[in-house]
Order: C-alpha cells, then structure tokens, then sequence
C-alpha cells in the first residue's frame, strides 16, 4: 500500500511513500544483518578457540569477507534504500520514480550482489581488499544497483526543483551520486594499479565508503529524524549546510590515512593527516547543530525512533575524534594495525551507521499504519544495543593499545597475541547483547499489534502548522535569486571527488611509478606459475586480513621487520596486499625464513608448531596430513617462501644503485640505510656472534618459554616427540638424550639451525634466553661414560679418516666439505648425545641431513670406538652443575 | 604546498560564507528557509499519516 499526503500554500506536496518497497528493503536488511553477525561471532570466537571449526564452516578469511560485505552492503544497503522509500517523497513532495524500478533494485541488490557475493566469497572467488571484498563479477551488479538507485531517487528531487533543498536531500543525492562514483575506482583501480600505488586507491575508497556513501546516508537519516521526532526545525540550517560541505570536502581527502608511514608518498599522507584532523572539527560542528536540534527531547528520547538516532550522534562525535587521532601521526605508528582500528571501524559501522539505520526504519515504521510495532521489544533492543556495542568498543580500544604498546618495545610477536586473548574473550561476550538485540528489534517489527506505532502516533498527533512555520514561507518566493547557486555546488561537489582522486590517487601512482623505475632492479623476478597461483591462494583465504605485506617507515618496525617496502617491491601485486590489520607479523620478509616443512606443518596445525598461535588450521589444503600437501598448499607455500626475494636478490648492488637514484628522497633512503634488509627474528643466520647467555636463569620462565615455543616440536619432555615432529626433516632433537654447553645452547638461540624447522629466537630477551637454555640444559639425562684409552685411540683414528671432513678436526663442524653441506655438521664441541645415541646416528644416520648411515663403511667396533672418541669433543659444563 | 592549499581554502572558503551568512539577512533567509519548508513537509505527511490511521480505526 501507499501511504499519501497533499497540499501546502507555498508547494503541492504529494507524499506517496512505497511502504512495500519499504517493508521489502528493511527486511532483507534485518536479514542481512542477522547473517553478518553470525559470520562475525564466528570469526571473533575462532580468536579465542582457533579450532573452534567444521570440514563444512569455510575459513576464516572467507568469512571475514562475507562479515564486511554483509554489513555494508546487505545490512546497511538495504537499511538505507528502505529509508530513502520513506524520506525521499516526503523530502522532495513526489514519489520514487517507479515500484517496477524499484522491485529491479530489490531484486538487484540482494539477488544479484548479497547472495552471489556471499556464495562466491565463501567459495574462494574474491578480492582480498578492506570494504570491497566481493569480486568484480558482482562488483558489475553493485554499479548497476547503485545506477539503478540513482533512478529511483534523484528524479524526484529533480521534478522539485533544486531550490531550497533540506540538508538531508543533499545528504542523500551526495551520497547516491558520489558512491556511484567512487565505488568503481575503490574497487576495480587496484586490480589494475600495483602495489602501493593501487592501495592508494583502495585508501580512497575505503574512507569513500565511509566518508560518501554510509556517513551522508546516516546524516540524511539524522537530520530527518530529529526535526520530524521533536516538531522542531533543526537549530541552523546554515551549521548543516556548512558541515555537508566541509564533509564532503574533506571525507575524500582522509583516504591515505590507512596507510600512514606506508611508502606512499608523505605529501599523500601529510593530505590526509590534515584533512582528517580538520574534519573532526567539522564533526564537532554538525554534533553541535544535531544535539541542539535536540533540546527539549530529553537525554534519552522516548520517542523510539529518536532514541537510535541520538544515540547514533553520540557515536558520530566519538568515532570521528577517533579517527582524527589515529590519523595523527605519533598515535598512528603505535596504534595502527592494532584492534583499536577494528574498534573503530566497529564503532562507525555498527554504532554510528547502524543507530541511525535502525533509527530511520523505526521511524518510518512508526508512520505505516498497517505495521507490526512491539514498543517493548524495540526498548529492550535499544538497551541491549547499546550495552554490547559499548562494551565492544571499549573493550577493543584497550586491545589495541595494549597490542600496541608491546609493538613498540619489540616484545615477541606471541605476546600480543597472549595479552590480547582477555580482550577477545570480552568482544566475543559483548556479541551476546549485540546479537540478542537486533533478534529483538526484529521481532519487534514483525510481532505486536498491527498499526500499534501509527495508532500511538495518531494518539499523541495534533495537526499544527506553527506560527514560527508560517512566517517563514513568504521567504520562499524571495530568495530564488540564488537558484544558480545549486548549480555551481554541484559542480563543486564533481571538483571535490576528482581533486581527492588526483591529490590521493592519481599524483601518488605517477611518483610511485617514478620511484620504481629509478630504484627497481634492472631485471626483477617475476612470479613463477607456483607463486603465482599460491597468491591467488593467499588472497582467497584472507591472509591479508592478518598478515600485512608492508614494512612501515617506522623503528618499531625497522627494528621488527627490516628495510622498509620500496615502491617497486610492489610492482606485481595485482591488487596489493599491504593490509590494515596484524593479528599476526608482517610478511612481506617471510621468504628464505621457515623451511617448506614447517611451513606446511604450521598451515596444517598451526599450534602444533606455535601453541599460542590463533591462526586457523588449514587441514583442507592437505591430504589427511602435513606431509601430504596438496597443490594449494604447495603453491601457498611457493609464494610465501617468494615474499621478499626481489629485494634480497637485489641487495646489496641492488640497494647501493637505488641509493644514488634516490638521493634526494630521505624516506628511500630510511629503507636503504636499514641495518638489516631481514630482521626477522626467527630467520636462520651464520654460526658465531651469538650474545653470551647470563649465568643465572629464572626456571619458571624458561619451563613456560619452553611449553609456549618448544614443546610443540621437541615434545613436552623434549623427547623430539612434539606432534609437530612426525612432519618436520631432519626431526626435532631428543634432548633429553643430549647435553649441550651454554655457549652453543646461545648459538643455537640466537641463530637457529639453517636447513632444519629450528628458528633463531632473537625476539627473546637475554634472561628469557637464559631461562630457556637452562630448561633445555635441565631435560637431559646423559650419564658420563667410561673411556678406554685404546678405545679412544682406535676412534680417533676412524674419525680422522671418516668424520673430520665435515666435522673438522677438532670436531668444530667446520670440516673442509661442510660449507658444502645444506645443513651445518654438528659441532661436537658444543652438544654431546648419549652414547646409545652416537652409535644410533652412527648405523642409521640423521634423515633430513648429509649424516648418512655408516653401517656398510664401519664395522661394530669401529662405530663403538668413534662413538666413544666424538663424546670427548664436548668442552661445555656438565648438565647437573648448570644452573 | 598542497595541505597549505586545503587548510587556507576551507577555511577561507567556510570564513566567506559564515561572513556572508551574518551579514546579510536576506541569505540568512535563504540557508535557513529549507528546515521550515522541512517540517511543514513533515507536519503534512504526519497529519495525512494520522487521519489514514484514525480513518482505518474507524
């Protein structure tokens, strides 16, 4: 049915409100709505129990894609097109253009984009960027629905007459517009613009989805509820003017502020920085004009409608001063990548967007007499709202500057993840209230006596036309002479999108693609066909979403990290991938660092290798086990090992040609000064250099240290019988069959073992190290054994002739053939195996390594006697007397 | 260059048309003329919306 209103003095006003295209709209919102959630409880619970999974849930990733689509799209697409069948026939006095047009566009938005989108992102068919996750295929049918939209809306502002235009129906044609627009470039731009280049495009549109299709719609919502809720004009028309344009100047210009310390130009970044701490003073302003719109409706409104939508002002003021300090640049380098950016996003989409949402739909609800309306219901979800939403917020802010903090001061990377898990705990609890509440705003809508909102409205309606009203309609006629003026903000509206295009997009992409040719090597690699589809593989699953793939120009993450990402590092990321988001560490170094099993047994079972970990396990990409990747896993594998290897093949000559290219650009120069290209602190490196261990060591310390790091390969008994060490080559040491002196128990800690699954454990603190070399020292039961001196004298002899080529002569591991070798010769002066031990490895060698058996060279006695003889090269202390 | 030119534009632009606004009364009337003819909108459609129900009710 169609609701309808006639006639003023001044205008003929026809109202013709399509309540089914209404009802339509807000239902596949809730709908929506109620799907995204779902995905989003899941995603927040796989934080807290990683394997809280099933072989028909899809990953993480994926989920995490169709959780942000939902929302934006399903969720607040179709809250704001069911708002706009209310507003926009009373804003412009004439009816939408037409229902047919409008059952296209339903049927458009959830059956050609909601319901596609979700099945492809959830099957692996996606685009792995912040807020425009879907893929281009149904990117096509987001232009046509939002073209669609366009024709719906604008032409009955159009038949007005643009004159005197409400600020709400700027709000609205700005939005519909100019998401037309920016929707394109945000989301097909970095398809074809590589790297950073292509991610300054993707910061524009992720600000523009904020900044110029939810923000305006919200407003539009805000400005619309208020006055129609209280009977009042809203206080300055001019204040709303004024914040519309200072909005939509600057909303475009914040894009790049995703992207701070990135190696997108600093005049870019500097832009945004401005633009974002200048717009929140123009929030202040349009939070100002909206509270004072609301005298006299009391803190907490009881009208429903207005309820939502104070609040939703509440939210606005919060979440746009937020986002002007994370902009700023000291904050920014310790808080970004941390959930306090996730807090945000939350608070703007879920508090500010979504309060105004709901609030527009109840209102509009509110006027259709044959609705269902359960007041009661809509209170109880207004408090559950508002209790889980603040609680998650709060709760994710503290998260973030928590992780943030131990960022900076270079603590392991675990430990974020460790301190965090109390926080995720709380966000996932505040997801009670959350859901609960928009369950119960839906039953309100569809429970409750029929007409009961329009029956109470009628009840407490009289008909006015005010005297303050009344006096201002003969201003109507007179002030025409500046009808052209519409025309020229119109105008300057298209300027304002294509000035924050150049400035943030097009200027940055023509000086980064400068930057490359100077610096880039002469012939860079390309991907291999393995990398190249293991990327494709990475971007399905939404590795992106975890791992960043960026370097930041910052010293936390030079110290962390390495050399910060050059332009022309990302010249073949098609679409980039340089991330907003680290759950886990960057990885844009990870090449050379892991070997291939680890990797595959880390994407198998990743706590079996981490404990502390909360990546989820990706079994699907195997064949019943670690050892048995299949494809995917294999190519994943590929491009991971790939990531970062141009730069390192480029380096050193590489670096010292960029140098002289670059001379006159310090932020170059900051990568290329770095002192390590690879820093990070499990990479393998030479023997030798290792800082001494401290004599002392907490032992609590180093039985926690090794049950988070070490028992998942060595076993919890260090018995080389962690679950991890069925799928590692060589496998993890038996150490409790092994006595190690501190001096290479130092070694080892600080250097790893390159060729094995053992990593470097730079990131640990000295004591921590020493605690753990204490606890290592603590597992071993190797008894002394007695030496016969012609025994010793026949082994030495064996070894001269057998062993010493790799071994060395003094059993240093530093024989003539072992820089040949991929895995270094066990020093023997450093670690001493039980003698059951020696003479095991003597008959059956060590697989995974050049240690072969010897069973067919040696006879028994001279395996006994070289076993034996090996046992004397240990110089370090006995275990029993180590602290 | 470019952030100089953002902040002295908005601010010149937003400081013109604050000036403008308090000076002249009759721009004054133009900017603020859209939030009554707004409510005289809304007071229809609610009249209109009332009456439909009150006639449903009866």
């Amino acid at each position: 049915m169609n609701q309808t209103t006639e006639g003023t003095a001044s205008q003929t006003i026809k109202a013709e409100v399509d309540t089914l295209l209404l009802r339509a709209h807000a239902y596949a919102a809730f709908i929506a709505l109620l799907i995204a959630v779902t995905f989003g409880i899941i995603i927040s619970l796989q934080f807290i129990y990683p394997n809280f999974t099933a072989d028909w849930l899809p990953g993480w990733g994926r989920m995490r894609y169709a959780h942000t689509q939902g929302i934006m799209l399903g969720w607040l697409g179709n809250a704001f097109l069911a708002f706009m069948y209310h507003a926009v026939p009373v804003l412009s006095g004439r009816p939408v253009t037409s229902r047919t047009l409008g059952l296209w566009l339903f049927g458009v938005w959830n059956f050609a984009v909601m319901i596609p989108g979700w099945i492809l992102v959830l099957s692996g068919f996606s685009q792995p960027l912040e807020w425009a996750e879907f893929p281009m295929a149904v990117d096509i049918f987001v232009i046509v629905g939002l073209a669609l939209a366009a024709y719906q809306f604008l032409p009955p502002f159009i038949r007005r007459g643009v004159t005197d235009l409400y600020v709400s129906s700027w709000y609205l044609i700005g939005g519909l517009v100019f998401t037309l627009l920016s929707y394109p470039m945000g989301n097909f731009a970095p398809e074809f613009v590589p790297g950073a280049a292509g991610a300054a495009f993707s910061g524009l549109w992720i600000h523009d989805a904020v900044g110029l299709f939810v923000t305006p719609m919200a407003l539009a919502i805000l400005y619309f509820v208020i006055p129609a809720s209280t009977g009042k004009p809203i206080f300055s028309h001019f204040l709303s003017m004024l914040g519309f344009w200072g909005l939509f100047f600057l909303y475009p210009l914040n894009g790049t502020h995703h992207y701070i310390f990135s190696v997108i130009p600093m005049e870019a970044q500097m832009t945004a920085i401005l633009a974002s701490f200048l717009l929140g003073i123009v929030v202040i302003i349009v939070v100002s004009n909206l509270m004072l719109s609301q005298r006299g409706a009391g803190l907490i409104p009881k009208d429903i409608g207005l309820r939502f939508v104070s609040m939703a002002v509440v939210f606005y003021l919060i979440v746009s001063i937020q986002g002007s300090l994370q902009a700023n640049m000291s904050l920014n380098q310790a808080v970004h990548f941390t959930d306090w950016v996730i807090g945000h996003s939350h608070l703007a989409m879920l508090g500010f967007a979504t309060f105004a949402a709901i609030g527009g739909i109840l209102h509009a609800w509110q006027r259709m007499p044959q609705a269902r309306y359960n007041a009661k219901a809509f209170e109880w979800a207004y408090w559950l709202l508002v209790v889980g939403i603040s609680v998650m917020v709060i709760d994710l802010t503290l998260a973030g500057i928590v992780q943030g903090q131990l960022w900076q001061d270079g603590s392991p990377w675990i430990e974020s993840l460790q301190a965090s898990r109390p926080y995720w705990i709380v966000r996932s609890i505040s997801a009670i209230p959350v859901a609960t509440g928009f369950i119960v705003l839906l039953i309100g809508m569809v429970t409750g006596e029929r007409g009961a909102g329009a029956n109470a409205l009628a009840a407490s309606h009289t008909a006015q036309t005010t005297d303050s009203l009344a006096s201002h309609s003969e201003l109507h006629d007179g002030a025409r002479g500046l009808k052209m003026s519409y025309v020229v903000a119109c105008a300057a509206g298209i300027v304002f999108f294509v000035l924050s295009v150049s400035l943030l997009g097009l200027l940055p992409r023509q000086v980064l693609e400068q930057q490359s040719v100077a610096m880039a090597p002469g012939s860079p690699l390309p991907y291999t066909a393995a990398e190249a589809r293991g990327r494709d593989v990475y971007a399905r699953e939404g590795c992106s979403y975890c791992h960043s793939q960026q370097v930041r120009y910052t010293e936390a993450d030079i110290a962390r990290f390495g050399a910060p990402t050059l332009a022309w590092e990302g010249r073949l990321e098609f679409p980039h991938m340089l991330g907003t988001r680290r759950i886990g560490p960057d990885l844009s170094r990870a090449g050379n660092t892991r070997t291939a099993d680890w990797q595959y047994a880390h994407l198998y079972d990743p706590r079996a290798l981490v404990p502390a970990s909360i990546m989820p396990s990706y079994a699907q990409l195997f064949d019943g086990g670690a050892t048995s990747p299949k494809r995917d896993a294999q190519d994943l594998v590929a491009y991971i090992d790939s990531l970062g290897r141009a730069r390192e093949l480029a380096y050193p000559e590489g670096d010292a040609a960029a140098r002289t290219a670059a001379a006159d650009n310090r932020w170059a120069q900051m990568s290329l000064d770095a002192p390590m290209l690879n820093a990070h602190p499990a990479r393998t490196q030479a023997r030798g250099n290792a800082p001494a261990l401290e004599v002392t060591a907490d032992v609590a310390l180093g039985q926690r240290l090794w049950l988070n790091n070490c028992a998942g390969c060595h076993g919890e008994q260090a018995q080389g019988d962690g679950v991890a060490a069925q799928w590692l080559e060589p496998q993890p040491k038996n150490l409790a069959i092994r006595e190690y002196s501190r001096s290479m128990l130092a070694d080892v800690l600080w250097n790893g073992v390159h060729g094995s699954a053992m990593p470097a454990w730079r990131d640990l603190s000295s004591a921590e190290r020493s605690a753990l070399a204490s606890a290592v020292q603590s597992f071993s039961a190797v008894e002394q054994e007695a030496a016969n001196p012609g025994l010793l004298a026949n082994g030495a002899d064996v070894y001269a002739r057998h062993c010493a080529e790799c071994h060395g002569d003094n059993g240093a591991g530093n024989g003539f053939a072992a820089a040949q070798l991929p895995i270094a010769p066990t020093d023997l002066r450093g670690v001493r195996a039980s003698l059951a031990e020696r003479v095991r490895v003597l008959e059956n060698g060590v697989a995974g390594t050049s240690m072969a058996p010897w069973t067919d060279r040696l006879s028994g006695e001279e395996i006994i006697a070289v076993a034996h003889y090996v046992g004397e090269f240990f110089t370090g202390t006995s275990n029993r007397s180590a602290p | 260059m470019i952030t100089s030119i953002i902040v002295w534009g908005s601010l010149f632009a937003a400081a013109i048309f604050t000036v403008a606004y308090l000076l002249s009364p009759r721009l004054r009337a133009q900017v603020e003329q859209p939030k009554y003819q707004f409510q005289r909108q809304l007071e229809n459609f609610d009249n209109s919306a009332t009456q439909e129900t009150k006639r449903g009710q009866q």
